[in-house]
């Protein structure tokens, strides 16, 4: 049978090209932008090519005319604001410092939310509802409230302005905890009564039988945990004062001053601070989009 | 021997819990706590004021709590049907289209993996290139909930398309096989099917939606003329820009608290759960 | 089997390099390798000092302060100088935060917005005992107030004269002119060239522009509608002046007011003025610059004044004298522009602005007062205002800073410098009470004055004339003031300190 030219399949997929290139164009005018000088960026925000590199404005050079060529930098590589973003704005400490918290994070938090967990999937004692109904609570508290008082405690504990500081208090997180606890439910029971049978305590089970199997859900959880420790803004924002300790999302809104900002210069770090987490989600996709169909709409 | 056994499970949670209690309950302690009191952090002066906090704010001419608040519930309401009207439709799209599913899934992907500073620097351009959205007090704050919807549909339409795989195929089939057409079958089995992930993606936009910051502080500081001024940012700028209001800025952000949770029980009845019947 | 075991090794081999990679680069690990490569005996002082100034916007920033640290670092061997820079637009957020956990800096830059604030909450150390004891010192090391210009010594002390800090630079706002676009006009036009200087010859000096060029705002506004020019679809072309109207409130309105005899607060911050008369007036010139007279751009935030003034697109716009290094910084080298003063209003006499001393500071918990106040000797000297000379371009706030031969010098190699002296003397005291706070309360009444003047002077505005919004912001101001002076009546009381 003959499908009409605009079945509803093409127009589904004409509909999803359109929305793809809504979704990519602020990537492509921050790309773009970062090759620019300044000038040709405050003369022209709109083009996604830098004005010395469009043939209108070579052929007009090339006439004798007045042209983009003729203004301040035009004789810059194109790599020039990515090359000054290290040098003076730091960026690649900044990078640098993000992967560092992120990494710590995410070792951490997958390490505590296993052990309680498996403690809350598997194991008999007293109080253990209500102290994981507790844990769900704090799930609903919204971060707005816990700003101020966490940065107190940590002043407290003299961890202003320091690593441990940033760290602390983004070592807790009730999310994975319930996500692996949900996990470890479902793990067949008689595996581990096989394993306790060849004489195996809690530990052991833990390392031998659960963790083999958890590989896919850990995977997901940590990517998660990763990105958004990487993307993590006021908490840092608050805390540090140090700018050699600024995460990335930090030292990046910092790149402004009161007298103006080089614009394509804070296009071409941004640019930098996007890369790192793309090229994550690239490797690491189907971790990613799986584990949000697991993460609980079921629940 | 029995005492170490019944200890055991004890240490495994004790790690996550010590953080959490520490800082979850003692910090919602201490927050409360400062918000009965004019707090002066840096002298380390406390004053009990009672609820003069939650007075000032909610009653004093010159608070601008009210103005807060309606700006972030309309950027709220706008962003949560943005985000639903863009997601849902994406996901039945990209369901339909023949080829491409995977690429469209990572691109639509992006944003929600692009630092919120990264994408409100473009965007502080982008929307200067479209006749000066941030320019204008009416234009501003539906800018911004134009950006947190840009930012969530790709995550919002992956969860639609997972709950949308999870209907039975059948449904449809015997739906058109009685004649239902595209719209009565989306009206009759897709919505009653999808109520649980709909409520899913609402209440975790509304929640996300309601502690909007990094967009307001990188793009308009609250402007103009205070039309995007959203509580988490008054929140930040009386806790750690002005002196001597850390305890107002607590009961701000107990009042924020109470916000999200009556439109979080409104949402839930409004859109109660219920089971569905599997034939 | 051995495939296997060859790629998980390149694996692990990746990963570990990766992981240097990032501890080399990283802030937190980079002090750790720079020790275990520094071959120079550590240092036992460490002096933590913050400015806003930082290098990732202006370079010129980055070789002034490696030229400071270097100098200063060789002649004091036990300091190890460590810099922080901040923007701006977050300091204040940075140094509270800061200060309440209990990590300041030990000597910091601080705006003449936020001293006194500082200093009344107790954070600040007095530096009257030290200033005893350089007061001995040879002129060119005195950090005392005679050296000083009048107008950068007024910010730094008390009422009962308490001093806190050291005037570092001499700011004020001025207007900035485009001498390109004033010369092409000044072509046909004598009231134009009338406001270049005239040579002994009788032959016009297009690169300098005289200190009282513009007599009256009457004569400003002709001038600037004689500079602006349109498109032939109506818009305008080249501006004649450029009126900010985001972010902008007092900062822009405050120097034609004091031009107009007016003040935006009374020297101790407890009432505001700005709704007098002469604010009113102030007010009402600047709108109808833009409303009436048709002589600005459209507002735009995205936008700053002094990008459209880069361009070459506006011929007049409201800066500082410090702006002259940035100009000629992001337009690579373009320094054909002027600046003055403003014109007095109908209620003023004289060529005024405001200005002020930035300065630094020494916080209370210092933990090494000395080595801190070498520094700040250092900096606010006579060698310390000509070092920031030669990397900035700036003028000094001492007195004897104007009469070396490097000043001369640069009169005649940066003639847009040339009354720079007279600007920073022709100050008022700059607004210095709970900025943040009054500006949270003010500005946005200023926005609403400035992008809906024309609903206002009809009648259906949010208020009912400008006179009105300015007497409600001024009314929220004083808010600010009472509930602000009551707080430092407390802390004064709580310290056994007198006002």
């Amino acid at each position: 049978m003959n499908k009409p030219f605009f079945s509803f399949s093409t127009v589904a997929f004409i509909a999803m090209i359109i929305g793809a290139v809504v979704m990519t164009y602020p990537y492509a005018y921050m790309v773009g932008s970062s090759f620019k000088t300044r000038r040709e960026f405050a003369e022209d925000k709109e083009n996604l090519i830098p004005p010395r590199f469009q043939p209108a404005q070579q052929w007009a050079h090339a006439q004798g005319e007045p042209s983009a060529l003729d203004w301040p930098g035009a004789d810059w590589s194109l790599w020039r604001n990515y090359v000054d973003a290290i040098r003076f704005g730091q960026i690649d400490r900044y990078l640098a410092n993000s992967f560092i918290y992120a990494v710590l994070i995410t070792a951490v938090q997958l390490f505590f939310n296993v052990l309680a967990a498996y403690a809350f999937a598997r194991m008999e004692f007293a109080g253990r509802n209500f102290l994981f109904t507790l844990l769900l609570a704090t799930m609903m508290v919204p971060p707005a409230v816990l700003l101020i008082p966490n940065f107190l405690v940590v002043r407290e504990l003299g961890l202003v302005d320091t690593l441990w500081g940033v760290l602390l208090p983004s070592f807790a997180g009730a999310f994975g905890i319930f996500l692996l606890r949900q996990f470890f439910l479902n793990i067949p029971s008689e595996l581990e009564q096989a394993a306790r049978i060849d004489g195996c305590g809690s530990w052991g089970i833990l390392w031998n039988v659960v963790f083999p199997l958890s590989k896919p859900v850990l995977i997901t959880l940590g990517l998660f945990t990763f990105m958004g420790a990487w993307n993590m803004f006021e908490w840092p924002l608050v805390v540090l004062s140090n700018q050699d300790y600024y995460p990335l999302t930090v030292g990046l809104s910092f790149f402004r001053s009161e007298n103006g900002a080089d614009w394509p210069r804070i296009f071409a770090a941004s640019v930098m601070g996007a890369v790192p987490l793309i090229l994550l989600f690239l490797v690491a996709q189907r971790y990613l989009v799986g584990g949000i169909s697991l993460s609980g709409m079921k629940a | 021997m029995n005492l170490r056994r019944r200890l055991v499970p004890y240490l495994y949670i004790a790690p996550a819990f010590a953080l959490t209690l520490v800082f979850s309950f003692v910090s919602m302690g201490i927050s409360l706590y400062a918000s009965f009191h004019h707090f002066d952090a840096f002298a380390g002066s406390s004053a009990f004021v009672g609820f003069d906090n939650y007075r000032r704010a909610l009653w004093a001419p010159d608070s601008y709590f009210w103005v807060t608040m309606r700006n972030t519930g309309l950027y709220v309401i706008m962003t949560v049907v943005g985000v639903i009207a863009t997601a849902l439709p994406l996901a039945l799209l990209c369901q339909r289209a023949p080829r491409g599913q995977a690429l469209f899934r990572t691109l639509y992907f992006l944003p929600s993996i692009t630092p919120g500073v990264v994408i409100a620097l473009v965007f502080y351009h982008i929307f200067g290139v479209w006749g000066q959205l941030l320019d204008k007090a009416h234009t501003a704050l539906p800018a911004l909930a134009l950006l947190g919807i840009w930012a969530g549909a790709g995550y919002n339409m992956v969860i639609f398309l997972a709950g949308l795989s999870d209907i039975p195929q059948h449904f449809y089939d015997a739906a058109k096989v009685d004649g239902a057409n595209r719209w009565q079958q989306f009206r009759h089995i897709t919505i009653p099917m999808l109520r649980n992930t709909l409520v899913f993606v609402a209440v975790m936009t509304i929640i996300g939606s309601f502690q909007v910051f990094t967009s307001v502080y990188i793009m308009t500081l609250g402007g103009p003329e205070r039309s995007t001024e959203v509580i988490a940012y008054t929140i930040f700028i009386n806790a750690f820009a002005v002196a001597g209001q850390m305890g107002y800025a607590s009961a701000l952000a107990w009042l924020l608290f109470a916000a999200v949770f009556v439109f979080v029980l409104v949402q839930m009845r409004v859109f109660r759960s219920r089971k569905v019947y599997d034939e | 089997m051995a495939k296997r075991s060859f790629s998980t090794l390149l694996a692990y081999s990746g990963a570990v390099l990766l992981l240097a990679a990032v501890l080399l680069r990283a802030g937190i690990t980079r002090a750790w390798v720079d020790d275990l490569t520094d071959t120079t005996p550590p240092r036992s002082i460490k002096l933590r000092v913050w400015d806003w100034w930082s290098p990732s916007y202006n370079e010129e920033y980055g070789a002034y302060f490696d030229d400071l640290e270097r100098t200063f670092e060789a002649n004091n061997p036990d300091i190890d100088l460590v810099y922080q820079n901040i923007p701006f637009g977050n300091y204040v957020q940075k140094l509270s935060t800061a200060m309440v956990g209990r990590t300041p800096p030990d000597v910091f830059q601080s705006s003449v917005y936020w001293a006194e604030g500082f200093y009344q909450r107790g954070m600040l150390r007095p530096l009257n005992d030290l200033l005893a004891e350089n007061s001995r010192r040879p002129t060119h090391q005195r950090v005392t107030s005679d050296t000083f210009l009048p107008s950068a010594w007024r910010h730094n002390h008390t009422p009962s004269g308490t001093v806190f800090g050291i005037p570092q630079i001499i700011d004020a706002q001025c207007l900035i002119w485009n001498l390109d676009l004033l010369e092409h006009a000044a072509q046909d036009d004598a009231e134009i060239r009338a406001l270049f200087v005239q040579r002994t010859d009788e032959t016009v000096d297009y690169n300098r522009l005289r200190f009282d060029a513009v007599r009256d705002w009457d004569h400003f506004r002709r001038i600037a509608q004689k500079l602006t020019t349109h498109h032939p679809d109506g818009s305008i072309d080249q501006a004649g002046f450029v009126v900010s109207a985001y972010s902008s409130g007092a900062g822009m309105f405050s120097p034609w007011m004091a031009a107009n005899g007016g003040r935006y607060q009374d020297a101790y911050g407890t009432k505001a003025h700005f709704a007098a008369a002469n604010g009113v007036e102030a007010m009402q010139f600047i709108a109808r610059l833009y409303w009436e007279d048709g002589v600005c751009p459209p507002f735009r935030r995205q936008i700053s004044d002094v990008e459209l003034f880069q361009e070459g697109k506006v011929a007049c716009m409201v800066a500082g004298t410090w702006s002259g290094k940035d100009i000629v910084r992001n337009t690579l080298g373009w320094d054909h522009f002027a600046k003055t003063a403003f014109p007095p209003g109908p209620r003023g006499q004289e060529q005024k602005t405001m200005t002020w001393g930035n300065m630094l500071v020494i916080t209370q918990r210092c933990t090494n007062v000395e080595a801190a106040w070498r520094y700040i000797q250092f900096v606010c000297s006579l060698e310390g205002n000509l070092l920031r000379h030669k990397h900035l371009g700036y003028n000094g706030p001492r007195l004897d800073f104007y009469a070396t031969p490097a000043w001369s010098q640069t009169l005649a190699n940066r003639p847009y410098l040339s009354n720079v002296k007279e600007i920073c003397l022709a100050g008022d005291k700059l607004r210095h009470t709970e900025i943040i706070a009054t500006n949270h309360q003010a500005n946005p009444i200023i926005e609403t004055i400035l992008l809906r003047y024309p609903d206002i002077v009809a009648g259906k505005g949010p208020y009912a004339s400008v006179a009105a919004a300015l007497a409600q912001a001024e009314h929220n101001v004083d808010n600010v003031y009472r509930r602000y002076n009551q707080q430092v009546a407390l802390w004064l009381a709580q310290r056994g300190e007198t006002p």
